[in-house]
């Protein structure tokens, strides 16, 4: 059989693979689309548009290594430095909803419910 | 000495008990159970079941154990991290209560749903059995139709263990190459025919002719599309008339689809071992072509009832078979290969190697197995409880195109981990191109690179800087201006990660500019935009001599420098070189300053008409490029292939051509990797490649001695052979994980204590939380520069 053939009838036994393994990979990918569209939309995605400031040396500095590197040192400090992380922490609700789906997932219904319905309250206080 | 050795089983409760996993762990227990040394307990989970019908089998099966059934959760109930948690204190509670702490814990499926195994904190081993890694190296077929980011998730287990048991040689280079388990940590116990009895039945089947046994399943890897083609051909060119009998379940679809290629095939589905051993008894020849395998136990029952056996030539197959004479190998992936080997097995003067086969039969026992199990756990020496320094490195995601990525995060982890307490800061790219499953998210402690900043900075007693010349290493060069850590540069040159700094907005232009004004004010010759970075550190590893020299070129504060041997871990299985043409490659990216002119040279001149020429690897070559390479007869070119076929084509080269036309001061993990399989490589002389001791690659000074070089080494096989084990000796012995790893902690060491350093003083205000703004800052470095 010619290597082509091969390659195609490899392509269609890929295709007629058995049920379970269909319904599998259909879950898995509905699993994946769910979580990762939580995920996607509730991350705070404010990103701020980075401003430098000017870098304004003189010739003379610029002509020299050793006072252009010191200069850098401090202009690579003033505009790189950052104190704190950046909070990426997903939004409340949107970390009820993926909890509760994953209990609903790997439990029941009724747990996810109930789950869900704790976490609200706890939110009130 | 009596062994308490305690059992997750775990396995014997799911469906898997009747398979190839559960038989092989019953006959490894029963093996142990039959020494007088050994004492045993075996957990059993409430979630799974556990009622009285399976105990009283179990205990026939196993006579004389504890069988204790503990609250553990499934993935019936549970998330595996939720499952893995209260599983392991739920164990750790149990050895407690019971004072089993001298006791050694042993996990004999680390991977079977819905169990979900987890190791108790207080026992003297932890140990596993590895069957495979095939999930992962094939991960393009697998990752589809299993719960993959659970098979992930579950690897931590595999660095948590103190001891794994392997049921191959193959199986424990995979764990040290793919995932850099150390070898100290692995310990081969192979495994045996099982054969509970000899008791027969013949199948309610219609097997009415001499029949070759297939020993399959619908299973990705066993190849079943080739193996039948292959029988077929065979079939037709010698009109035998055999039937082939297929064993395991294979969905109807599949069958439909092998019944139009033959009609002379019988699929039994899943049979009783009475039958099994009945179709075993009865064959002619075994049929055994799989792609991948974890041991190989059909080949063992083959040989256990003397039957001829076709198998691949695979390593794993390989290393039963001594000096490769016990089995009619063929090429898996040629089905007129497999044809031929049929032919050969089947003829009336095809026989069985009697002495090949008594060896294996007298390795291959379950005693054996046990015996080696046992001498694994008297060799076993605990970690040493020490308090390691905590870091932060910075890395590409190994799942990524970066190959630092894949060897200084994924790979490199066991050992640094051993070390230091490590968090790892990660850089996925701009192209956000997934090449390989991050197992690392789930077994390592992971964070966004862009998390970081000086309240991190002050959490860790050293940051270490993966600097490398591309889109990876953005953060890592931002952090690395203003927070001094440990730079390990993987490139001199920098120019492409400034330009994408510049054009993606996170520097700005001037300040790039300015980088380039410093490299011709002091007219650096062997890196570029490296200053500023290497003058702020606290200490700087690199790969070669030649990059080390460079970054003294630029430096002028007194930072240390290591020079360093960038690592790779080599297989420990020899597998010699099947007979066959001259296999020449170029691999990694293929690319013009990659050496593609001498390859188009090389298939052009017809000195090299008999040899194959394969290129493999990412392609970054124009369609026209490899249109006029593959147009070549005896060129094949395969791009962007897996990291397994990428290690099992390069295993299978006998020159590798690595002639760089530019060079930016990088050292080459591929040819490490062309080294550890004992691969000839031939490179430029030049910079990392020169430092290479001169008895183990062919250096060259210009592309046109390329060809001259060759053309002598394809007429000298033996030259190829002794300079390819030479090789494989230096990657061994000069450049392991664990000495890199040395290395680094010197480094910081060293770093650490060089007060001449300004950057120590920054360092040292940092995390004394004395620096609070960016001013500060500015005003330190101003103040340190005139100090």
């Amino acid at each position: 059989m010619a290597e082509g053939e091969l390659a195609r009838a490899e392509a269609e036994l890929k295709a007629q693979r058995r049920l379970r393994t269909q319904v599998k990979e259909l879950y898995h990918s509905v699993d994946a689309y769910i979580l990762g569209s939580i995920d996607r939309r509730g991350y705070k995605r404010k990103t701020k548009s980075v401003k430098f400031s000017d870098i304004n040396l003189s010739a003379d500095v610029v002509a020299d290594a050793s006072r252009l590197q010191q200069e850098l040192a401090q202009y690579d400090s003033r505009s790189f430095f950052r104190l704190h992380s950046p909070k990426t922490a997903m939004k409340l609700r949107y970390r009820l909803a993926s909890k509760a789906y994953r209990v609903g997932r790997d439990t029941t219904l009724k747990t996810a419910l109930k789950t869900y319905r704790l976490s609200k309250k706890v939110r009130r206080g | 000495m009596v062994r308490t050795i305690i059992v997750d089983g775990q396995v014997l409760q799911t469906g898997a008990k009747d398979r190839g996993m559960g038989r092989y762990t019953l006959c490894v227990l029963q093996a142990l159970l039959a020494r007088p040394d050994v004492a045993m307990k075996v957990i059993l989970s409430r979630d799974l079941p556990h009622d009285n019908g399976l105990l009283t089998e179990l205990q026939e099966l196993l006579p004389g154990v504890e069988f204790v059934v503990l609250g553990l959760w499934s993935l019936r109930s549970r998330a595996v991290e939720a499952a893995m948690a209260h599983n392991k204190t739920e164990l750790t509670q149990y050895i407690a209560r019971s004072g089993l702490e001298q006791a050694d814990y042993f996990v004999p499926s680390l991977f079977q749903d819905p169990g979900v195994a987890a190791y108790p904190d207080n026992v003297r081993c932890k140990t596993a059995l590895f069957h495979d890694l095939i999930p992962y190296l094939y991960h393009t077929r697998y990752e589809k139709f299993m719960g993959y980011k659970d098979y992930l998730k579950r690897f931590k287990l595999i660095f948590e263990a103190d001891l794994i048991f392997t049921n191959s040689q193959t199986v424990a280079d995979d764990l040290n190459m793919y995932l850099g388990v150390p070898k100290q940590r692995l310990c081969r116990v192979d495994g045996a025919a099982i054969v509970f009895d000899r008791e027969e039945e013949q199948p309610k089947l219609s097997i009415d002719r001499p029949f070759i046994l297939f020993n399959t399943s619908d299973d990705p890897r066993k190849n079943n599309l080739r193996a039948v083609l292959g029988f077929e051909e065979y079939r037709l060119a010698t009109k035998s008339d055999v039937l082939l009998v297929a064993t395991s379940q294979i969905n109807h679809a599949e069958q439909e689809k092998l019944r139009s290629i033959t009609k002379h095939i019988v699929f039994t589905g899943n049979i009783p071992y009475q039958q099994v051993n009945w179709l075993f008894a009865h064959c002619e020849s075994v049929l055994f072509v799989s792609e991948s395998e974890g041991l190989g136990l059909p080949l063992l029952e083959a040989v256990a009832y003397d039957k001829k056996v076709v198998a691949s030539a695979i390593n794993v197959l390989r290393e039963i078979s001594p000096d490769d004479h016990a089995f009619y190998f063929c090429d898996q992936e040629n089905t007129s290969s497999i044809a031929r080997a049929l032919e050969q097995a089947m003829a009336k003067n095809g026989s069985v190697n009697s002495a090949a086969y008594a060896e294996i039969k007298r390795y291959y026992t379950w005693a054996n197995t046990a015996e080696r199990m046992m001498v694994g756990l008297e060799q076993f020496q605990p970690r040493p409880a020490v308090q390691k320094p905590r870091i932060a490195v910075f890395v590409p995601v190994p799942s990524g195109l970066s190959g630092v990525g894949l060897t200084h995060a994924a790979i490199l982890h066991p050992v640094l981990a051993d070390n230091f307490d490590v968090d790892y800061y990660i850089e996925y790219g701009l192209s956000g191109a997934s090449v390989r499953p991050d197992y690392l998210q789930y077994s390592a402690n992971c964070f966004p690179a862009s998390m970081f900043s000086v309240d991190r900075y002050r959490m860790y007693d050293a940051v270490i800087y993966h600097l490398g010349n591309g889109e990876y290493h953005l953060e890592a060069v931002k952090n690395a201006l203003y927070l001094p850590g440990y730079i390990i540069g993987h490139d001199t040159h920098m120019t492409e990660a400034y330009r994408v700094l510049r054009e993606t907005g996170m520097m700005p232009e001037r300040r790039v500019e300015l980088e380039a004004v410093l490299d011709e004010l002091n007219d650096t010759k062997h890196s570029t935009y490296y200053t500023s970075l290497a003058n702020r550190q606290l200490g700087i590893l690199t790969h070669s001599h030649y990059a080390a020299n460079a970054m003294h070129e630029v430096l002028q504060s007194d930072v240390p420098v290591v020079a360093s041997h960038l690592a790779t871990n080599v297989p420990d299985y020899d597998a010699a070189r099947l007979e066959g043409r001259v296999a020449l490659g170029l691999a990694g990216a293929i690319a013009d300053v990659k050496g593609l002119d001498i390859i188009r040279d090389i298939a052009r001149d017809s000195s090299f008409s008999e040899c194959d020429i394969r290129l493999f690897g990412y392609n970054h070559a124009s369609k026209e490029t490899l249109d006029e390479l593959t147009s070549f007869d005896n060129v094949s070119v395969a791009t962007n292939v897996s990291d397994f076929d990428f290690q099992t084509s390069m295993s299978k080269l006998d020159v590798f051509v690595n002639y760089r036309m530019t060079y930016k001061g990088e050292s080459s993990n591929t040819t490490l990797e062309a080294m550890r399989q004992g691969v000839v490589v031939m490179a430029r002389n030049i910079g990392w490649f020169s430092e290479l001791p001169d008895d183990v690659v062919i250096k060259l000074d210009g592309p046109e001695d390329v060809l001259v070089r060759l053309k002598q080494l394809i007429k000298h096989p033996e030259e190829i052979r002794a300079i390819g084990l030479r090789a494989k000796q230096y990657a061994a012995q000069a450049v392991t994980y664990e000495t890199y790893v040395a290395d680094i902690k010197r480094l910081i060491v060293a770093g650490q204590q060089h007060a001449a350093n300004p950057n120590l003083a920054v360092a040292q205000a940092l995390r004394s939380g004395q620096i609070q703004t960016p001013q500060q800052l500015a005003d330190l470095r101003k103040d340190t520069s005139r100090g």
